[in-house]
């Protein structure tokens, strides 16, 4: 799966989350820029991710997520682990 | 005050250890007396004899922290303000109280029109430290303020809630009658409150009080990431927390252990007993125990030991177990009748940790405070809860739920009506309900329902965002033909809730 593909589906699960599509996610995206993204829909968000793609984040990870952009790469990491 | 004789003691005699650490830097204990000091002394020249209040914007770094007990040791209250809340609603809070001035740390802060705004950081105050400061605090009168602290009112204003020296003395004496709860003063105590919620004084104190730093969590982070990364960078052993925080880190548990945490004490909330059993296996050498008790009592009435084995509980609920030994706590019926052991009523509570009443309030003021003859036939004043336990054989008292429409969303009280009240005023509608709602994580959020066609949210809720605080602002909406009734022609909030899910 590309980056945009991966984009796409990470979109999907915060439009599921957040009940709106009024955002575009792009590597440098943060919270502070999309409604609604918040401390309590970002863990909802992060377990859609989850069940979306069948895996399971590490806490350590999570926790130094700063953007968009690292939430992606986590993910890659986490495929590629998978594969 | 004794309270504030020890405290005052206890930050002489730890000088040389660290109090805070905040955003990875420490303060000790001689820097936090310096802060006071300076703070001391501008309270002394720009704060009048005459004048009790000042409003506090709260930030998170060392001189808000020692603002506080600046203006404890000149005998002043502080007012909380939370910076991140709309600033009409400040206002009304700190011109209700008559607020003489309002300390900031930044030079940034909000234009509280009119209302002196101070800041207290050395660097802008220009001052030298010049004043005489008394040492010992006797003479500072039990009955003064010590804060007010305003929560969510049904009314659509803004509740005050004064607490005297003497309200947080009683609170001090309660907490320190549990001989199984000992901070030391090598302890590492996490504060995870806002400072606007009371609860931040129970994790505050008895630290402060043993000579044990806090680890101070930054109100803008996740804070249950930043929780972790302070669980684990520093091997904290004293955790006061929300329950909340364990429902977003529960389905990481089996990555986290912490086997130095001694304390784990949950205020704020509902506790589960279920997800409490899981979070158990992460700090396995802890006690964990269970606070209860209203701002209207000084934070903190009930405590309950939380054993391996069975706690008690109540439809899931970990019990609040007993009241501290100077408290006197019943359950009534409708009719402020005392109910028996083992009978569901509205829990009210009498001692001296009760506040003297809401600020300029008689309504409310004699709708919730009553005065009942106790079993030694003293006449007592009892504090209505708006919650509803009862209390078995043993004496321990277990939560049911609540009587009206106040609930809890992150730990802070929200008055359902209150934000009814605020839609129905910037929507112009009538048919509009709140009400709490379960996320999938199991912590509370608050929908909107309306009657009518649907429409856009955005508007609406940006302006919420001027009215009331973050956590106040619905996160879920629906729109309905009518709303589901039940036999009674009442609305059916069970109901209604599920179409939120």
């Amino acid at each position: 799966m590309d980056k945009e593909q991966l984009l796409l589906k990470i979109t999907e699960a915060f439009s599921k989350v957040l009940e709106h599509n009024n955002f575009e996610l792009q590597n440098e995206t943060t919270a502070n820029d999309v409604d609604g993204w918040d401390s309590v829909t970002h863990m909802m968000i992060i377990n859609e991710i989850e069940n979306l793609f069948s895996i399971k984040f590490q806490l350590m990870d999570l926790m130094n997520m700063q953007n968009v952009g690292d939430l992606v790469a986590v993910l890659e990491k986490e495929l590629a682990s998978k594969a | 005050m004794k309270f504030l004789n020890s405290l005052y003691n206890s930050f002489i005699t730890n000088a040389a250890r660290n109090a805070f650490c905040i955003q990875d830097t420490m303060y000790s204990y001689e820097e936090l007396n310096n802060a006071i000091e300076s703070i001391r002394n501008i309270i002394q020249q720009k704060i009048g004899f005459e004048h009790q209040y000042v409003g506090l914007v709260l930030r998170d770094d060392l001189t808000t922290y020692a603002s506080i007990f600046a203006l404890w040791f000149e005998g002043k209250a502080y007012v909380p303000i939370n910076p991140a809340a709309p600033i009409s609603r400040n206002l009304e809070t700190l011109n209700k109280i008559g607020a003489r001035a309002i300390f900031d740390t930044q030079t940034n802060g909000a234009d509280f029109e009119g209302i002196e705004l101070v800041c207290t950081n050395d660097e802008y105050s220009n001052t030298v430290v010049s004043g005489s400061f008394s040492t010992t605090f006797e003479n500072i009168d039990s009955i003064n303020h010590a804060y007010v602290l305003f929560t969510s009112g049904s009314t659509g204003k803004p509740k005050g809630i004064p607490i005297s020296f003497g309200n947080v003395d009683a609170l001090i004496n309660g907490l320190g009658t549990d001989d199984n709860f000992s901070i030391q003063d090598n302890d590492r105590c996490l504060q995870m409150y806002d400072l606007t919620f009371d609860a931040s004084l129970t994790a505050i104190l008895p630290a402060m009080l043993a000579g044990a730093c806090l680890y101070t969590v930054d109100p803008g982070s996740i804070k249950y990431f930043q929780i972790l990364k302070l669980l684990n960078r520093y091997e904290l052993t004293v955790l006061k927390m929300v329950p909340s925080i364990i429902h977003y880190l529960r389905p990481y548990f089996d990555q986290i252990l912490a086997k130095q945490v001694r304390y784990c004490i949950f205020g704020g909330g509902k506790l589960f007993d279920d997800i409490l059993s899981e979070w158990r296996k992460c700090i396995p050498n802890s006690i964990i125990v269970n606070h209860y008790g209203p701002t209207e009592s000084t934070v903190c009435s009930h405590r309950y030991y939380i054993s391996k084995n069975q706690p008690k509980t109540y439809n899931g609920i970990v019990s609040i177990g007993k009241p501290w030994p100077k408290l006197d706590c019943i359950i009534v019926d409708e009719s402020n009748n005392m109910l028996e052991n083992g009978k569901e009523g509205e829990l009210c509570i009498s001692g001296p940790q009760l506040t003297g009443g809401y600020w300029m309030n008689d309504m409310l003021n004699t709708s919730v405070f009553f005065d009942c003859k106790h079993e030694s036939g003293e006449l007592k004043r009892y504090y209505k809860t708006g919650d509803l336990c009862y209390r078995d054989n043993e004496g321990d008292f277990l939560f049911v739920g609540r009587k009206d429409f106040q609930v809890k969303v992150r730990g802070y009280r929200v008055e359902l009506a209150e934000i009814e009240f605020h839609i129905k005023q910037i929507t112009n509608l009538v048919d509009v309900i709140a009400i709490d709602v379960e996320n999938s994580l199991g912590n509370t959020e608050i929908g909107v329902g309306f009657v009518g066609q649907p429409f856009e949210m955005g508007d609406l809720l940006s302006k919420m965002r001027t009215k009331v605080p973050s956590y106040m602002v619905p996160t879920r909406h629906a729109f309905f033909n009518d709303f589901p009734m039940n036999s009674n022609g009442k609305i059916d909030r069970k109901q209604l809730r599920l179409k939120f899910k």
